[in-house]
């Protein structure tokens, strides 16, 4: 049987899940490579592990919310990702439904019993 | 060092799909490159091979972070689970029933009779459950899930009313479908007990009767899918119920008035018309039977409906 710790790390994880696609699109309306989007993140608040962030990446490249370039930086190549026109629009639309949402749920937790 | 590197990218590449594998890996060693250098700054020092391996390993197990890349990221989802765990128990049901109906046959025959041509049980429900999985997995996968939740209140069964469970339908349906193989000689029960020389076969007037005998079989298959299919459509089943068991009883008075049943033979065979006593009694028991069944299922038809939906 699960333990409280345990019910709620998947409560947890399942209230994150939605979230960090938002907190994603956000962050990249400025160019990012991967390791700098996640550091970005990170000091807003929002931690996201390597292994979760890049196929989040490609999955939104290939649903056109996303473009990406290869360019070296640091002696290195790096792939630096932004939102596109497409993804700057249902950002938009994901922020109203979670300015909504936020709104709704705050409203019945101020509420009293 | 970096021979670490280079096989935990190989390892990870080899999971990848192709065409994304050279891109996919180059981003995870730019990733993790850029980790280690920045570890490296922080602490003032290179990594040592511990501390490499730490890194390694906290970036993952290569085959989960190949995983996450795959656009199939489970098998069936929770759209297609609940048809396929209705699925699994309908046909556990089926597999058991048919099995129960071998092992009651080979206990009233003291071991004698056995489905020899049946698969294993165990082969059977891995067969039967791969097969669902599979097709579930297909709907999942190129299907629409979402069309397979599709429903219609007005199809449901009645919440009241004396009609059969799912779990006798399927109890019913395992029961016809080994009958079936059976007479159509798909399986095949021992007939003869070579130790005390008896050999038991049927008579002439089964193989007179045999294509009556195959239509009311499948007759009642089809009934009991339509049953399981549409249990809503309570008068149309009872109907069919009807006419089924008055098929059956009708088939039934047809064989009874044959002279014998059964051809016994060997040195050890007991006196014929103690066979034929006990097989022309069973089937007056049939017929009496399968006659109740239609007059109780005529008497529920005619119940108004609100008498059926409250009184069952």
């Amino acid at each position: 049987m699960p333990n409280d710790a345990d019910v709620f790390e998947t409560l947890r994880q399942e209230l994150r899940r939605g979230s960090l696609i938002l907190a994603v699109l956000g962050q990249l309306r400025a160019e990012h490579y991967g390791y700098t989007l996640r550091k970005a993140l990170s000091h807003a608040g929002v931690e996201i592990e390597e292994g979760a962030l890049y196929p989040m990446l490609r999955r939104l490249e290939a649903q056109g919310l996303l473009t990406s370039e290869w360019r070296e930086e640091e002696r290195r190549n790096k792939r630096f990702y932004r939102l596109s026109t497409d993804g700057d629009a249902v950002l938009g639309r994901l922020v109203a439904e979670w300015t909504g949402l936020h709104a709704s749920v705050e409203a019945i937790l101020g509420k009293q019993p | 060092m970096n021979e670490m590197i280079e096989r935990y990218l190989a390892a990870v590449g080899r999971e990848l799909p192709a065409p994304e594998r050279a891109d996919i890996v180059a981003e995870l060693r730019d990733e993790f490159l850029t980790q280690v250098e920045s570890r490296e700054a922080d602490l003032g020092r290179p990594l040592d091979v511990a501390e490499m391996e730490a890194e390694l390993l906290a970036f993952g197990n290569p085959l989960v972070v190949a995983g996450r890349y795959r656009k199939v990221q489970y098998l069936i989802g929770p759209q297609v689970f609940p048809f396929w765990w209705s699925a699994v128990k309908a046909t556990l049901v089926v597999i058991a029933a048919i099995y129960a109906v071998l092992i009651i046959l080979g206990l009233i025959s003291g071991g004698h009779v056995s489905g020899a041509d049946l698969p294993s049980p165990v082969v059977l429900v891995g067969v039967a459950f791969g097969a669902i999985t599979l097709a579930c997995a297909l709907v999942e996968r190129f299907g629409n899930p979402a069309r397979l939740a599709r429903w219609r209140p007005e199809r449901l069964p009645p919440a009241h009313g004396k009609h059969a469970s799912r779990f006798e339908l399927l109890t019913e349906l395992g029961m016809g479908i080994v009958f079936l193989l059976w007479w159509t000689g798909v399986i095949h029960f021992r007939n003869s007990v070579p130790a005390i020389g008896l050999r038991i076969e049927l008579a002439q007037v089964w193989t007179e009767w045999f294509w009556w005998i195959l239509g009311y079989a499948i007759v009642e298959i089809g009934s009991n899918l339509a049953a399981l299919a549409r249990p809503d459509r309570v008068s149309v089943i009872r109907v069919i119920v009807i006419w089924r068991s008055l098929l059956g009883a009708g088939i039934l008075i047809g064989v009874i008035q044959a002279d014998q049943f059964l051809i016994v033979s060997g040195p050890a065979a007991p006196p014929e018309h103690m066979f034929e006593t006990w097989i022309r009694g069973g089937i007056g028991v049939a017929i009496a039977l399968f006659l109740a069944r239609a007059a109780t299922e005529a008497w529920r038809l005619r119940q108004p409906p609100s008498a059926m939906r409250v009184a069952g």
